[in-house]
């Protein structure tokens, strides 16, 4: 239903809102700036060694980058976007449920603890 | 162009002062001979089809539907997968047997580019959309081709069809086709495209296709002895039962039953019908005052140029509605309704009134009390105490990253009033929150009617369409029309429930979604 729908069409026109910048002639500043949007486009689906929108990476790619994380349960493979903040006030007993049961790098500080309690 | 849009200036017209039909100049002042009296803005689509083939991934991409995609039997995930592209296939073989002739579609709204809503304007550009491409590039916003920029600032309205002709001879030649270089192959061939459908709201109907969108007719699949009932102060359409299989429970149980002196489906047109209709508007010009003529079914207004290419009778779908603003519509109105929001609610001291008018439903009936009168509390609302909880389930609920906007916030606190509800947010609202928030707090039948109103919805907006699926949903969706109707009778005094319902019931509904999909549906519906 995709192929149907206007939400794209609306988002286009949008784009074309953007490009009224005499707003005595909206016609005309929306007939230049696309003409010249399309030219653009159309060179840019030529191009190999500059950065373009068609051959760029999304932004929401994944990546398996192991090294980039020292403990594998962190490793989501996502580049995160925005400003992060700590929040675990509610879930923090979960989250350390989760990482002693999951986590093998945790193993040996497992055996420390559990080590170093047997002593007493 | 005209000042009354009325002609065309191109082609064989281009050099020409006046209007070959009335002689009106074509100049703002005759005289001078230099300020046009409207322009539009045509870019053609000619050369930017050819140009696809110019570079070998952008041809070998427009060749995926035929030569890399994997058809699965049972499910839809791109147009190639629908029936309406499989009958124009079998319908003109030829012209289907090269992967590379493109298949259209057509889109277009109005839209205002102001910023601000004060001032009005209306410009229309007209969108062609190449279908061939594969899914992950077909509706994105550089593939978009803008072919025409319909000047404001009031819209075109009839005067489309006007502005519709540079295109429309652009697409008669590119029906012939036109030789083009293709790069794969390093050589020349015949390039053809035809339009496969149209995608625009439901107001743009009749702007574009000429068929009326008002009046006892509204009903796109009702040619034929319409659900439109006149009350009060509006038409509206009921009695949905009439699309349930005969002897049905709740066909015998329905209000309607004697409303409409027959209770067969309504009927469409065949396409003869249609040409034949169209044959008799055929001279219909706009600014042209019609004439009253009594024996005309007042359905299709006049003959648009679309009509001129020679495959658009043999098109299986020629419109799809847009899903978005219907259901948008949709959701406002029963949100308003079950959260009882002055102003949205359908449920209106009018509409109670239709009901005694009706002789229907007593209990919702105005009440006399002593001097005045009352209006009896509806199941289907909820209460101060129920909406507070409503409201409460409606703050806890947490979306996944980038799922929904905040919706709680639209909501005032009181539940007495929406603001900023945007088209997304009724998408959600519809499919997943009503359907769960109202849970235990509304009737059980009423929740559960609801919740697959809702459901019906959500499979139909599903990326991937199971035609089994879809084929039980036909004959699902009139019944859940029908359990609304019941419910509340007022909320199917409005347009928008039909204008959904006619797209449901359609009897060719599975061809609809056969395009892959909802909007088809609840779309399309012109034939």
């Amino acid at each position: 239903m995709q192929f149907g729908w206007m939400y794209p069409v609306e988002r286009r026109l949008y784009t074309l809102k953007k490009f009224v910048r005499n707003k005595a002639r909206p016609e005309g500043s929306i007939a230049e700036a696309y003409v010249a949007d399309e030219a653009l486009t159309f060179c840019s689906r030529y191009m190999e060694d500059v950065e373009t929108r068609f051959n760029r990476l999304p932004r929401n790619v994944g990546f398996s980058d192991q090294s980039a994380y020292t403990v594998d349960v962190f490793w989501h493979g996502v580049n995160l976007i925005g400003a992060y903040d700590y929040s675990y006030s509610e879930e923090i007993e979960q989250l350390a449920w989760y990482v002693l049961n999951n986590c093998d790098q945790a193993e040996k500080y497992i055996m420390y603890v559990l080590k170093f309690l047997s002593m007493y | 162009m005209r000042a009354r849009t009325i002609m065309c200036y191109f082609g064989r017209h281009t050099k020409k002062d006046n209007c070959p039909i009335c002689e009106a100049s074509r100049w703002k002042d005759p005289e001078n001979k230099k300020v046009p009296a409207k322009v539009l803005r045509h870019f053609p689509l000619k050369p930017r089809l050819q140009r696809l083939f110019v570079s070998k991934k952008s041809s070998e991409e427009v060749q995926w539907h035929k030569l890399k995609r994997k058809p699965n039997e049972k499910e839809m995930t791109h147009p190639a997968d629908g029936k309406a592209w499989e009958d124009f296939d079998k319908c003109w073989p030829d012209f289907a047997k090269d992967a590379r002739n493109l298949r259209l579609g057509l889109a277009t709204d109005g839209f205002n580019p102001f910023g601000n809503m004060s001032s009005s304007y209306s410009m229309w550009p007209v969108f062609v959309i190449p279908y061939n491409l594969p899914p992950w590039l077909c509706m994105q916003e550089s593939n978009f081709m803008m072919s025409l920029l319909i000047l404001g600032p009031r819209s075109p309205g009839k005067a489309f069809d006007v502005f519709l002709q540079p295109l429309v001879e652009d697409l008669i030649e590119l029906w012939k086709g036109v030789d083009t270089y293709d790069a794969l192959t390093g050589k020349d061939f015949n390039l053809r495209a035809a339009v496969l459908w149209c995608i625009h709201d439901y107001p743009a109907l009749s702007t574009l296709s000429g068929r009326t969108t008002s009046g006892y007719f509204t009903c796109l699949h009702c040619d034929k002895s319409p659900l439109s009932y006149a009350i009060r102060s509006k038409i509206c359409y009921i009695g949905h039962d009439r699309f349930l299989p005969q002897g049905h429970r709740l066909r015998k149980a329905s209000d309607f039953k004697s409303l409409h002196g027959t209770s067969a489906k309504p009927g469409t047109f065949t396409t003869e019908e249609l040409l034949e209709e169209l044959e008799k508007v055929r001279d219909v010009r706009v600014g042209q005052k019609r004439k009253r003529s009594g024996d005309r079914v007042p359905i299709w207004g006049r003959r648009v140029c679309l009509w001129d290419l020679e495959y658009w009778p043999s098109l299986k779908l020629r419109h799809n509605l847009d899903v978005m603003h219907i259901e948008k519509n949709v959701c406002e109105s029963l949100l308003g309704t079950i959260l009882d929001i002055k102003g949205k609610s359908k449920d209106t001291t009018n509409a109670r009134l239709d009901l005694a008018d009706l002789k229907i439903r007593k209990e919702l009936q105005l009440q006399h009390n002593g001097d005045g009168y009352e209006m009896p509390r509806a199941r289907y609302t909820l209460s101060k105490s129920k909406k507070t909880q409503f409201l409460n389930s409606l703050k806890d609920t947490k979306f996944p990253d980038g799922y929904a906007s905040n919706i709680q916030r639209c909501l005032t606190a009181d539940a007495m009033k929406w603001q900023g509800l945007k088209t997304h947010d009724c998408h959600i609202l519809l499919q997943r929150i009503i359907p769960a928030g109202v849970r235990g707090l509304l009737d059980d039948d009423i929740y559960q009617t609801i919740a697959e109103f809702g459901n019906f919805f959500r499979e139909l907006c599903s990326q991937r369409l199971n035609k089994d699926l879809l084929a039980r949903m036909k004959t699902e969706i009139p019944i859940i029309l029908c359990k609304l109707e019941k419910i509340s009778p007022l909320l199917f005094l409005m347009l928008w429930f039909t204008l959904l319902s006619i797209c449901l019931m359609r009897p060719s509904f599975e061809d609809l979604c056969n395009l892959v999909g909802c909007t088809q549906l609840s779309a399309a519906c012109i034939l």
